[in-house]
């Protein structure tokens, strides 16, 4: 049996992070080991530290949200959604926390991080140009000169709005 | 330092990312690289694609058009798939394909377009411009004329054989008895193996398909095609039901009264019945998943309107005019609002709440 009411969590660069494990079962990865009694000791994760003080940052205000959905506390909540608009800011403007966190949320599986990231990658994408998404993402064009006009020929009508 | 080249990526992330895009925006973004071309045109993306795209429902209307040409009335077929969701704004863009002859289905954003020269069938995704003609199916090259039929198309991907599936019922005109054949004719489309197959259900042999192509007689709902058939031996109108994922034909009571005007179509996610009575007012009857039915309103009473094309959202249901001075036009009500709004459609033959 578990006995404490914490985890705590081993960043790439050896940072400690103790957090109740209440707030970290939001971790699909996380909940199987604290259900499997194996997250008694320090967890190690391949998460810089940057990175993961920034997923239980977010991890604690959707708790925090999720409990206090019962009570109107007009205060609280626009509080919450101020901060979860600085979040959408903050990732927006920084492809490499934007990236790591898409990682992280993905290994730790925590779904409601994930599909927000994914949403903010989404809305990123749309407003550019073939070009610029791949200077964005790094992507080399890997087609052949006649491979591209194939596509362009099927699809360029896409680009007139 | 975290690497930000986005291949490098598990393939969840990236399928999760840009299936949040608008299909235009997919298309366009095919030609940044392969990877992401043969990825978008998977069917799990498709799937994942329509799912995460499914909230955005935009109105579609099928119309007859008659234009004056030379002395003559010609009439032709409009599309039109209205701009704002809110129908606020009515304006529309006409997006017909070159190939239209007869829309027979549609399910999930493929519309399924019968020619009526070869009997052929077409499917059209409108929001990807493509196109893929189907293989003959049985008794398609026979002489035998086909009762306007209904097709559905399945896009839950069926999980047994990692495909789609494609629904065709129909009914044979019988030339030596001068009247359609009773028995309908059932038939499946598998998209991987681009092949038809016959599917011989639990004594069709009862029931008689009513013209599917109009509206109000078949709908489709959570994997499970309905239509309003007469099951021949008690002279009775009944419903069945198809399942896609196992092929089973099932009968499901109606209420009692329901009359030969009567229509089905999709409530709010529910299957649900239109009746309209001597009033002119209609009953709304909607079947829970124990299959009972409950009275869920009454509407109206409306002069000189049917309520043909079924609902849209938020309560609101499309109103036919047969009055002489409308002659046919689109009408959507909302009930919450009172509030009717003509939109500009004369003659609508289909109408469908579409999604990309």
């Amino acid at each position: 049996m578990a006995t404490t009411s914490t985890v705590k969590l081993r960043s790439g660069d050896n940072e400690v992070f103790e957090v109740e494990k209440q707030v970290m079962i939001q971790s699909g990865t996380i909940r199987n080991m604290i259900e499997d009694d194996a997250a008694d000791g320090e967890i190690p994760l391949q998460i810089s530290s940057r990175n993961l003080a920034k997923v239980v940052e977010w991890c604690k205000c959707m708790q925090h949200r999720d409990r206090n959905n019962n009570n109107d506390n007009k205060e609280e909540e626009e509080e919450e959604e101020e901060w979860e608009k600085k979040f959408d800011e903050e990732v927006s403007e920084d492809k490499d926390l934007h990236f790591g966190l898409l990682l992280a949320a993905n290994y730790l599986e925590i779904p409601a991080l994930l599909h927000r990231l994914c949403q903010l990658a989404a809305d990123i994408v749309k407003g550019k140009t073939p070009e610029e998404i791949r200077r964005t993402f790094n992507i080399k064009k890997d087609f052949t000169p006649e491979e591209e006009e194939a596509v362009m020929d099927e699809h360029g009508w896409a680009f007139h709005d | 330092m975290l690497t930000t080249n986005i291949n490098s990526f598990p393939e969840d992330i990236t399928i999760e990312i840009l299936s949040r895009l608008p299909a235009k925006f997919v298309l366009r973004f095919r030609c940044v690289c392969k990877s992401w071309l043969e990825l978008t045109k998977k069917p799990s993306f498709i799937s994942k694609h329509f799912q995460n795209n499914s909230t955005r429902t935009r109105l579609f209307v099928d119309a007859s058009v008659t234009s004056a040409v030379v002395g003559m009335g010609i009439v032709t077929s409009a599309l039109y798939l209205f701009h704002d969701e809110k129908l606020a704004n009515l304006s529309y863009e006409d997006i017909k394909p070159q190939i239209h002859d007869k829309f027979v289905g549609y399910h999930d954003g493929l519309f399924c377009i019968m020619q009526s020269s070869t009997n052929r069938l077409t499917i059209w995704n409108p929001a990807t411009r493509e196109f893929r003609n189907l293989p003959n199916y049985k008794y398609c090259n026979s002489s035998n004329r086909l009762i306007p039929p209904s097709t559905f198309i399945c896009l839950e991907s069926d999980p047994i054989n990692n495909d789609f599936k494609l629904l065709f019922v129909h009914n044979l005109w019988n030339e030596k008895r001068k009247r359609y054949g009773k028995v309908p004719n059932v038939q499946v489309y598998g998209f991987r193996t681009n092949s038809w197959r016959e599917v011989h259900g639990h004594q069709l042999d009862r029931y008689f398909v009513l013209n599917g192509g109009q509206f109000g007689t078949s709908t489709y709902l959570k994997k499970v095609c309905y239509w309003l058939v007469i099951a021949d031996t008690r002279d009775l109108k009944v419903i069945l039901s198809f399942h896609m994922d196992n092929e089973v034909f099932e009968e499901i009571k109606i209420p009692p009264h329901v009359n030969y005007y009567s229509s089905i179509s999709l409530y709010e996610d529910s299957l649900s019945i239109v009746i309209p009575d001597a009033e002119q007012c209609f009953e709304i009857w909607v079947m829970n998943d124990n299959k009972c039915w409950a009275k869920h309103l009454t509407l109206g009473p409306f002069f000189n309107f049917r309520i043909n094309f079924g609902f849209w959202k938020n309560d609101a249901f499309f109103l036919e005019s047969n009055s002489r001075i409308y002659g046919g036009c689109l009408f959507l009500h909302e009930h919450r609002t009172k509030e009717i709004k003509n939109l500009q459609v004369t003659d609508p033959q289909f109408v469908v709440i579409y999604k990309e």
